[in-house]
């Protein structure tokens, strides 16, 4: 990130994006406001469904211009961590993504497999044969215990159990 | 029932064979929770939250309870022993302890810190049995207002106590207060931001967001890490500490369990920053202030003590009034809810067994740890051994099954997936998603008790201020948040003085 837009001076840089964090929550508070307009607001003595949140949205709106002033003030209160060099985080989240999609439509027992193969391998950097052998143990055993023993209800998806 | 009384039937409950079986489980769960860097207790609480929906509500809250408390014994291991700390309440432990196991003292090092924290969660425990009765019987007396401003001001002392800026952590309370407004609106019939979905009639789940934030967003920020650990083994011949060790421990244990009891029963990140205080108060009395840092054992006494009475002082708003202070509690209320116990006042009257029974399991409990944490720390120590490429598909296989086993709702899924990525981001952006977890409990609630109060004064904003309880609590969080401003300003104007006009790029922003 350390890259600066072209035409675009380091300090100018630093001051757009200390003001993307304040930048989306106003977006978000906006959208609470919105939300909340659409139920009945009610009166103060009687306050309606839509009164606490649409208090809510405005506060959030406030301390999102609060912080907004203070980051390009100081761009410093408003900066983010580094990003990680290594996509580890990247291929997990997306696994993570499939995994939920396939929980339902697959079931329990080879989503997780999968789910386990692959963030093993892509985590531990280990041979391909040893994550799947990893990932059938594992899943299987999480199956008894879960479903087997603690009766949990699992999706079994395309297989019959 | 008087407090003895309640005590003995508390013994009575908890020392059956099941709530017993349940209690060592949990401590030994939160003693590993502790051990293992990056998984703090209250992800321990929320991902092995959906393990206790077939227990009985007394055995529930007795496990979690366990964890809670476990996690502060376990986290003081990986301290001492590795100079990392297993959750953010031994980071102060690292300070001496390592430097104690550096000189071949991890044993007393451990042994007191072990002998302490049984000390410390045992006096906390006698704080919370005779304060939380009395606590109790005030709030019956609390009406729609005095409770709105009592919530208020816990989550305004939330931000303020917290570890990182004022404004951002009110920004994640508000947060949490709107994640909480997803649903059916339970005094109009409305459904709020579900945008036609059925499955999100009840609201936003607890549990996916909780498991979202603190399992799948922890294990994100963590695989960013590729720390090996190198741990110092302790020699279990010199376990034992000395008679010198003991004198010099006494003082700071009591003294630790006086503050971490005080501030545990505050908002926000109490068993941190009692820890802090502690050591800081420690410094002060002791006559070699220059050797803490390099080994002294009241550096590992004291604030061993503060972290496990802080725990014991948390569980006084949550049980005598139903509102919990701290996001670990927020999450063991969700659980008595889910069983149908409703945690406040009455909770002594309509549940004696679960508050009674809660009670004597923490001194049961204490006891275990340290019959447990002594002779098995090599074993606890070797689970830093376990690969983070197994540790971590492991933690996220029980997150899937404990949000899904809920509802059976993919929705809630998708909703834990959705939380860890925010969570992750919201980090990165260097703001705690702890708060959003306690508001997203309180914020029905708060709601509910302002719209009443509102009705009550028929549009009055006058009564939050007639009503003398509720008006001395408003003006408590003003002052808080007064304070923190006048502070805020005396710090950047004092920057400014050291820095020149040339510095003035306020660096205390960050810090408001």
């Amino acid at each position: 990130m350390s890259s600066v837009v072209a035409g675009m001076s380091p300090s100018a840089f630093e001051r757009v994006k200390a003001g993307s964090v304040p930048g989306v929550f106003l977006l978000l508070a906006a959208w609470i406001c919105f939300e909340a307009l659409q139920v009945p607001l009610g009166s103060f003595r009687m306050p309606g469904a839509g009164f606490f949140p649409l208090a809510l949205g405005l506060a959030l709106g406030m301390f999102a211009v609060m912080l907004l002033g203070m980051s390009l003030l100081s761009p410093a209160s408003g900066s983010t961590d580094a990003w990680p060099e290594r996509r580890d985080g990247v291929y997990l989240v997306a696994s993570v993504v499939a995994a939920v999609w396939l929980f339902e439509r697959v079931g329990f027992l080879l989503t997780m497999a999968m789910f386990l193969a692959l963030t093993t391998r892509v985590l531990g950097r280990i041979s391909w044969l040893t994550a799947v052998v990893l990932a059938l143990v594992g899943s299987v055993t999480a199956y008894v215990v879960f479903s087997r023993v603690l009766l949990i209800a699992l999706p079994s998806g395309i297989l019959p159990f | 029932m008087g407090a003895i009384e309640g005590l003995l039937y508390g013994f009575s409950v908890c020392l059956t064979p099941t709530n017993l079986l349940y209690c060592a489980l949990g401590v030994l769960l939160g003693t590993i929770v502790g051990v293992l860097p990056g998984i703090g207790p209250l992800g321990g609480i929320t991902i092995l939250l959906p393990t206790t929906f077939g227990m009985e509500p007394v055995s529930a809250i007795i496990m979690l309870a366990g964890i809670y408390y476990g996690a502060m014994y376990g986290g003081s291991t990986t301290s001492i022993l590795v100079n990392i700390p297993g959750e953010a309440a031994s980071v102060v432990t690292c300070f001496d302890g390592y430097q104690m196991a550096r000189q071949g003292r991890a044993g007393p090092a451990l042994a007191i810190a072990a002998a302490g924290s049984y000390i410390a969660g045992t006096l906390s425990v006698l704080g919370l049995m005779l304060l939380a009765p009395a606590l109790a019987g005030l709030a019956l007396k609390f009406g729609p207002p005095e409770q709105f401003s009592l919530m208020v001001l816990g989550l305004v002392i939330l931000a303020y106590m917290g570890t990182g800026s004022v404004l951002k952590a009110l920004m994640m309370i508000v947060l949490g207060l709107s994640v909480a407004m997803v649903g059916i609106d339970h005094l109009s019939g409305f459904t709020r931001f579900t945008h036609g979905r059925v499955d999100l009639g009840d609201g936003i789940s607890f549990l996916a967001v909780a498991m979202g934030l603190f399992g799948v967003a922890e294990i994100l920020v963590n695989v960013e890490k590729t720390v090996v650990p190198e741990v110092i083994k302790p020699k279990l011949s010199k376990l034992l500490p000395t008679r010198e060790d003991w004198k010099r421990s006494l003082g700071p244990i009591i003294r630790g369990s006086g503050v971490g009891f005080f501030i545990g029963i505050l908002p926000g990140a109490a068993h941190i920053i009692s820890t802090f205080v502690s050591y800081a108060m420690e410094k002060r009395l002791s006559k070699h202030p220059e050797e803490f840092g390099s080994g002294r054992i009241e550096g590992v006494a004291g604030p061993e003590a503060a972290n496990n009475a802080a725990t014991g002082g948390a569980m006084i708003p949550f049980l005598a009034l139903g509102i919990p202070s701290a996001p670990a509690t927020a999450t063991m209320m969700v659980a008595l809810l889910i069983h149908g116990v409703k945690p406040g006042p009455v909770l002594m009257e309509q549940h004696p067994e679960v508050f009674w029974g809660l009670i004597a399991s923490m001194y049961v409990g204490n006891l275990m740890l340290l019959i447990l944490n002594l002779p098995l720390v090599g074993l606890f120590i070797n689970l830093l051994r376990v690969p983070q490429h197994f540790l971590f598909p492991g933690i996220l296989l029980v997150c899937f099954v404990g949000v899904y086993s809920v509802n059976l709702s993919g929705t809630d899924l998708w909703i834990m997936a959705i939380s860890g990525v925010v969570g992750y981001l919201l980090r990165k952006a260097r703001f705690d998603p702890a708060p959003i977890v306690l508001a997203m409990v309180l914020g029905p609630m708060m709601e509910q008790a302002l719209r009443q109060g509102l009705m009550m004064s028929r549009g009055e904003f006058g009564i939050f201020l007639s009503r003398p309880i509720s008006a001395a609590m408003l003006a408590a969080a003003v002052l808080f948040l007064g304070f923190h401003l006048v502070a805020s300003l005396r710090h950047a104007r004092a920057r400014r003085g050291a820095k020149g006009a040339e510095s003035v790029p306020v660096e205390r922003a960050a810090s408001l």
